[in-house]
């Protein structure tokens, strides 16, 4: 009972190859792997054939007739596995689908799933019935289940999507859930809880104006302000807003705030930043030049706005700052200089620089 | 917790589970095993680290069954997972239980 290695990447051959040998490292490299923790997913391998090998393939895969039978006898039992889970596990998570996924359906779903536990709970008990789904399809025992199995698909996916913590979510089924899923379900449902929302003045309007469907609203909001933050790093606001946005996130899901608080915190934060960049832009700046004036006028730095593009133009100047230490370290140094050229207290300074450093380097943490 | 008398009601056990799953058993053994709870051979050998029989007799039910089970399936992908858990229910509780143990062990030698 020993685990091999589970998550193999890249395997480069140089020798010969035939049978079992042979069958054992395809099998290796297109081993599946799936983190569910870590989002992480691998369907298949990817194998190159440089020397005509495959030629072999016929031999290698000639099975033990044993070993097939065996698990042709097994499936008899995970079918009926897979029957008294949809039976009885499954009911309590169709029924709080009434109206075929719409708005009101995927707003309910991300309010009764905003708990991490009843979430992980779901998300294992899912898991469970789509393996069983994988090894039994294709087979006519299954079709009295395909409605209610696509359903409780759908309703992963739409829980999966909202609460995911990395943004971009492409695979959550499957191969043969995915083929069903998109036979029987408008998979545009499951994207609505992941919409993004361009962050502008029509846009909280928009949202301030309809009542319904605030849970959905609250995650969107969040998604499009980290989207936002991640596409615009050097933004000290965006980047700041989004790790707030984010601690709102946790408060939601630990149901320490309510959906209405959390929406309205949102869009307090929202309201606020659109009236950062009505000044900004009439001071003719970019987000980091204003974000660096505004901490400079707030500590009483004497010629603030030269010292914010003295600043400005540091960072222009060493753009990898986030990959390369040695980068980093000039662009310290240049900022620094840019801030003492104006402010005698070097203690301020320290902390002004820190200050700057702290916020942008969490945009490279997220 | 309930564990196992000797080790004769381990084998037997382990006879009775090969019975249920219908695995032919060639040879079967409890003894010291310094790294492993248990091995098989597709010949039909089985090995079984004796530390099990102190344990609660569900973790060695858990040990038994994923050794037997890789005579039909000899990895652990989606068809091992899903049988172990159609003839155990939550199995993952006590390989976790396992790993405790042999992190307990390792952190306090004897």
């Amino acid at each position: 009972m020993k685990e091999g290695r589970r998550f193999r990447q890249k395997s480069d051959v140089d020798k010969p190859m035939r049978d079992h040998t042979l069958l054992q490292a395809i099998a290796r490299v297109n081993r599946p792997y799936e983190n569910e923790r870590e989002e992480m997913v691998k369907p298949h391998g990817f194998v190159i054939d440089f020397v005509g090998i495959f030629d072999k393939l016929e031999e290698a895969l000639a099975f033990d007739s044993d070993e097939v039978n065996a698990i042709v006898k097994d499936i008899g039992l995970l079918k009926q596995l897979f029957k008294a889970k949809l039976e009885n596990k499954a009911p309590e998570y169709l029924a709080l689908v009434t109206r075929n996924f719409n708005d009101k359906d995927v707003d309910n779903l991300i309010e009764h799933f905003r708990d991490k536990d009843r979430r992980k709970e779901f998300f294992k008990e899912y898991k469970e019935i789509e393996m069983l789904y994988e090894i039994i399809s294709p087979d006519a025992f299954l079709r009295p289940f395909l409605d209610n199995y696509a359903t409780l698909s759908s309703i992963y996916a739409v829980v999966r999507r909202a609460y995911a913590k990395t943004l971009y979510v492409d695979k959550a089924f499957q191969r043969k859930t995915n083929e069903l899923v998109q036979k029987h379900i408008d998979t545009t449902v499951m994207e609505q809880s992941d919409k993004f929302v361009k962050l502008d003045r029509a846009a909280i309007d928009a949202i301030k104006k309809t009542e319904e469907g605030k849970a959905v609203k609250v995650i969107n909001l969040i998604k499009s302000i980290e989207r936002t933050a991640l596409e615009n790093s050097d933004d000290p606001f965006l980047v700041a807003m989004a790790e707030r946005a984010r601690a709102v996130q946790e408060s939601f899901e630990d149901r320490q705030s309510s959906t209405e608080e959390a929406l309205s915190e949102l869009l307090k934060q929202l309201e606020r930043d659109e009236e950062r960049k009505q000044i900004q832009t009439a001071k003719g700046l970019d987000g980091l030049t204003y974000f660096v004036l505004c901490k400079l006028t707030d500590e009483g730095v004497a010629n603030a706005g030269a010292a914010s593009k003295k600043v400005r133009d540091g960072f222009a100047e060493f753009t990898n700052w986030r990959e390369s230490e040695k980068e980093l370290r000039e662009l310290r140094k240049k900022v620094t200089f840019a801030i003492v050229a104006e402010e005698d207290d070097l203690n301020k300074v320290t902390g002004l620089v820190d200050s700057i450093f702290t916020v942008l380097q969490k945009a490279s943490a997220t | 917790m309930k564990r196992w008398k000797d080790k004769e009601e381990f084998k037997a056990r382990v006879l009775d589970w090969a019975g249920r799953l219908d695995v032919k058993v060639r040879s079967l053994a409890v003894r010291p095993m310094a790294n492993k709870w248990a091995s098989c051979s597709t010949a039909g050998n089985l090995n079984f680290n004796a530390e099990l029989l102190g344990m609660d007799r569900a973790v060695g039910d858990y040990v038994i069954v994923h050794e037997l089970l890789h005579f039909s399936v000899p990895h652990h992908g989606k068809l091992w997972k899903s049988l172990m858990r159609a003839h155990l229910g939550d199995y993952e509780k006590f390989d976790r239980k396992l790993k405790r143990h042999a992190t307990r062990v390792v952190a306090e030698p004897a």
